[in-house]
């Protein structure tokens, strides 16, 4: 199952992903009101990418007293039924990366735009992908078998 | 589209009154510096000096600053200038103008001076004035970290002066954030100096609305992808600004030893911006929305300890405490140019005046017993460095040089202004473009002065066949950068280009002023049109571009600008010194029919003053 997966190194802080969340969604242009959140520490010109998680045991859902918050099947993704949602926000006060906010007296998340999500079309770095997250342990673990790789050819065989 | 408005700040009274943007201003200036240059013509007196109380401090956001179109970060401020006594106005990306956008306001008109110095905070439709006596011993850094401390919010964005502008240090600059941001050209920090004025702190949380979201994101994502794809992208994206320093250097117009001649002798192998990268960088910043991310965080890593770190370098502050100062280090350049960010200096003219003075002492026009002893030799760390706390110190040769060169032209006497490298009064950039004849009548006719951001023809470097040119600007530009005719044309073309992304708030970076394949009156037009329900063609947005740029001319005409002052420096009459172009210079017969041509190009008599014909026709009143 694919999801947001955030590289914090090539984040530039352009907020670019954000205003695209915010223009495509709520035809409002505003950074603040994106689903995916950018903090930034500027005397270093950091900036941290922080995107819902899609726990597959989620805290929000569990939660819910109004079974609100549903999961599609086919992204993975937690969505909010606005119609049942009361805006009791206990989602939000159990959500360990604080990615649920409130508009308009319902709660908001993001539902990764229903497979295809605006963010990271617009991200030019890099920083935020939209990957298998399987398949992104597994690039890991290949990176990490090449070096090992050349130092064994090292060790082993030495005309090589 | 939301309703924003211009808010007169009278810092005497400290009455605030706010108006809505008319919709006949929108559709003749669309926003930023159209809007600005318009109220600063309307409303200042001319003959008034630039320090008087009577100027005004002109703080704006362009059309589009703050929405989603791509780089739409900027923000201008305006005034007349206290460094060049003729125009004043310079523009910085980051996130202020986002902020103040958001916190409702286009444009704040600041006139008179406090009694006391201040702070204005902006937040959500609302302007507070603080005190800000306690921020007396702050630079630029420290103070917006105080400013943000009080607010309790980091996501204030704040713009302020530091020393140089409190002190009215005439080429002071605005500095906005840690390093990367400055409105830097004409000393607009000691124009905010000279009010009292030492911060703005905005935040805002009102949402910008759209005419027509939809095809915003369609127009939007089109704009995206055509820079992403374009070829001047990765090298803008990599180097930043600093790529200026290869190409100079490969062509060879970098400008040597205060442009007496166009490569430096010896040394500056270091002066590379791959060479920057490999040593220096740490990685990549971007102003809003902006994909390209054309800023440097760096550092001068020392073994045992952190070293200096900051944001920004740009090639101007590097071609200028490099090649035109003489020296081939980086650490020099990089401390030079923190220390300028930090007092609130203009990198450029900083950098312009240090090689001023290290002429002038390399002639024996000035010696030690001026410069308080420091030995004011080319390259040297301790004179670059030395002289720019003089200037903040105001003692000796620096606070000489505090006042402007004008004034220190005429108290060092000896001719010494001779070799002051300015156009209308503003020092010219370090690169050397006598070879580039649309460059060399864009310096000589910018309307803030020597300027390559009012109008450089950057397409004149790529060679581009004539109808290629012609399917760019509309007509044919001679592919030989050599070649005088049709040059006009070409410095018309990119005026209009920058005055109408001035008033977008849109970075240049992200236009054909860059390269070929990147943004042009089209696709702004279309922008206007989403974002506004303003429907405009290509001709009309051009046209605004000229609007704009009558009406800066208007401005420095009524202040006493002729033709006369349409000049190159004497020296880019000269002969090229160095390299595969040497001997190349500006044919002063041949560049008075170029001018003449422009003038008749503009329209405008034979002084360069718009006549009432003109005027009317660009509907000028």
């Amino acid at each position: 199952m694919k999801t947001i997966v955030v590289n914090a190194l090539k984040c530039t802080g352009c907020r670019l992903c954000q205003m695209a969340c915010a223009t495509s969604r709520s035809h409002r242009m505003l950074s603040d009101m994106a689903h995916l959140k950018v903090l930034k520490e500027d005397h270093f010109g950091l900036a941290v990418p922080i995107a819902c998680a899609q726990c597959k045991i989620a805290p929000c859902q569990n939660v819910c007293p109004m079974g609100a918050i549903r999961r599609n099947e086919d992204t993975g993704a937690l969505g909010v039924d606005e119609a049942r949602c009361i805006g009791c926000q206990m989602c939000s006060m159990v959500c360990p990366l604080g990615m649920i906010s409130y508009h308009e007296q319902v709660a908001s998340k993001c539902d990764l735009c229903g497979g295809e999500p605006v963010c990271v079309q617009f991200c030019a770095t890099g920083a935020i992908r939209y990957e298998d997250v399987e398949s992104v342990a597994q690039f890991k673990n290949q990176k990490l078998a090449e070096e090992q790789f050349g130092l064994l050819k090292k060790l082993l065989f030495d005309s090589i | 589209m939301s309703k924003l408005a211009i808010a007169y700040i009278d810092l005497a009274t400290r009455e605030v009154n706010v108006v809505p943007v008319s919709e006949d201003l929108r559709r003749r200036f669309l926003g930023g510096r159209g809007i600005a240059m318009w109220i600063l013509y309307k409303t200042l007196k001319a003959g008034i000096p630039p320090l008087d109380p009577r100027n005004l401090l002109i703080v704006s956001t362009g059309l589009l600053t703050g929405t989603f179109a791509i780089a739409s970060s900027r923000t201008n401020i305006s005034g007349k200038s206290p460094e060049t006594g003729y125009l004043g106005d310079s523009s910085f990306g980051g996130h202020f103008g986002a902020e103040l956008r958001h916190a409702g306001f286009d444009h704040l008109v600041i006139s008179n001076r406090s009694d006391k110095p201040i702070y204005l905070r902006i937040s959500d439709g609302n302007i507070y004035f603080h005190d800000a006596q306690h921020l007396e011993n702050c630079d630029t850094f420290e103070l917006q970290d105080v400013i943000r401390q009080e607010l309790k919010d980091d996501l204030v964005q704040v713009a302020c002066i530091g020393p140089a502008g409190r002190k009215q240090v005439r080429f002071a600059s605005v500095i906005h954030g840690y390093g990367g941001n400055a409105a830097g050209r004409t000393g607009m920090g000691a124009l905010m100096g000279s009010k009292n004025l030492w911060a703005i702190a905005v935040r805002g949380r009102q949402p910008l609305l759209t005419h027509s979201p939809e095809k915003l994101m369609e127009v939007v994502k089109k704009h995206y992808q055509i820079i992403k794809s374009s070829k001047g992208y990765e090298a803008t994206a990599t180097y930043g600004t600093l790529i200026r320093l290869n190409n100079s250097r490969m062509v060879g117009f970098e400008g040597g030893l205060n442009h007496q001649f166009n490569m430096m002798e010896k040394g500056g192998e270091e002066l590379d911006a791959d060479y920057f990268l490999k040593k220096f960088e740490v990685s990549k910043k971007a102003c809003f929305n902006c994909p390209i991310h054309c800023k440097h965080v760096w550092q001068i890593k020392q073994r045992g300890s952190k070293g200096l770190h900051g944001i920004g370098m740009e090639y101007y502050g590097a071609g200028g405490f490099g090649s035109q100062c003489g020296s081939g280090s980086w650490e020099t350049i990089l401390e030079a140019f923190d220390l300028c960010n930090r007092y609130g200096l203009d990198a450029s003219s900083t950098s312009a005046y240090v090689a001023w003075v290290m002429e002038l002492y390399q002639r024996g026009i000035i010696t030690r017993e001026d410069t308080g002893g420091l030995p004011l030799e080319w390259g040297s760390r301790e004179a670059i460095i030395g002289l720019i706390h003089q200037i903040i110190e105001g003692r000796n040769l620096g606070g000489i040089l505090a006042e402007g060169w004008q004034e220190a032209a005429r108290k060092i006497g000896k001719n010494a202004g001779r070799y002051m490298n300015q156009i209308k009064n503003l020092s010219i950039e370090p690169d050397d473009v006598r070879a580039f004849k649309a460059k060399s009548l864009g310096l000589a006719t910018s309307t803030r002065g020597s300027d390559h951001l009012r109008s450089r023809y950057t397409m004149e470097e790529f060679h581009l066949p004539s109808e290629v040119s012609e399917k760019i600007t509309g007509r044919p530009v001679p592919q030989d950068p050599g070649a005088y005719e049709g040059k006009a044309w070409a410095v018309f073309w990119s005026e209009c280009l920058c005055a109408v992304t001035d008033a977008l708030g849109i970075c240049k970076f992200a236009t054909k002023w860059l390269s070929p394949s990147l943004l042009s009156f089209a696709e702004l037009a279309e922008l206007i049109a989403v974002s506004t329900g303003l429907e405009l063609t290509e001709q009309q947005v051009m046209k605004i571009g000229e609007r704009i740029y009558n009406v800066e001319r208007l401005f420095i005409t009524r202040e006493g600008i002729r033709r006369k002052d349409d000049s190159v420096h004497w020296r880019m009459r000269e002969p090229y010194t160095h390299g595969y172009l040497k001997g190349t210079c500006i044919d002063e017969e041949k560049f008075q029919k170029l001018l003449t041509e422009y003038y008749r190009v503009h329209q405008w008599d034979e002084e360069g003053i718009p006549p009432a014909k003109t005027l009317e026709g660009l509907e000028i009143e």
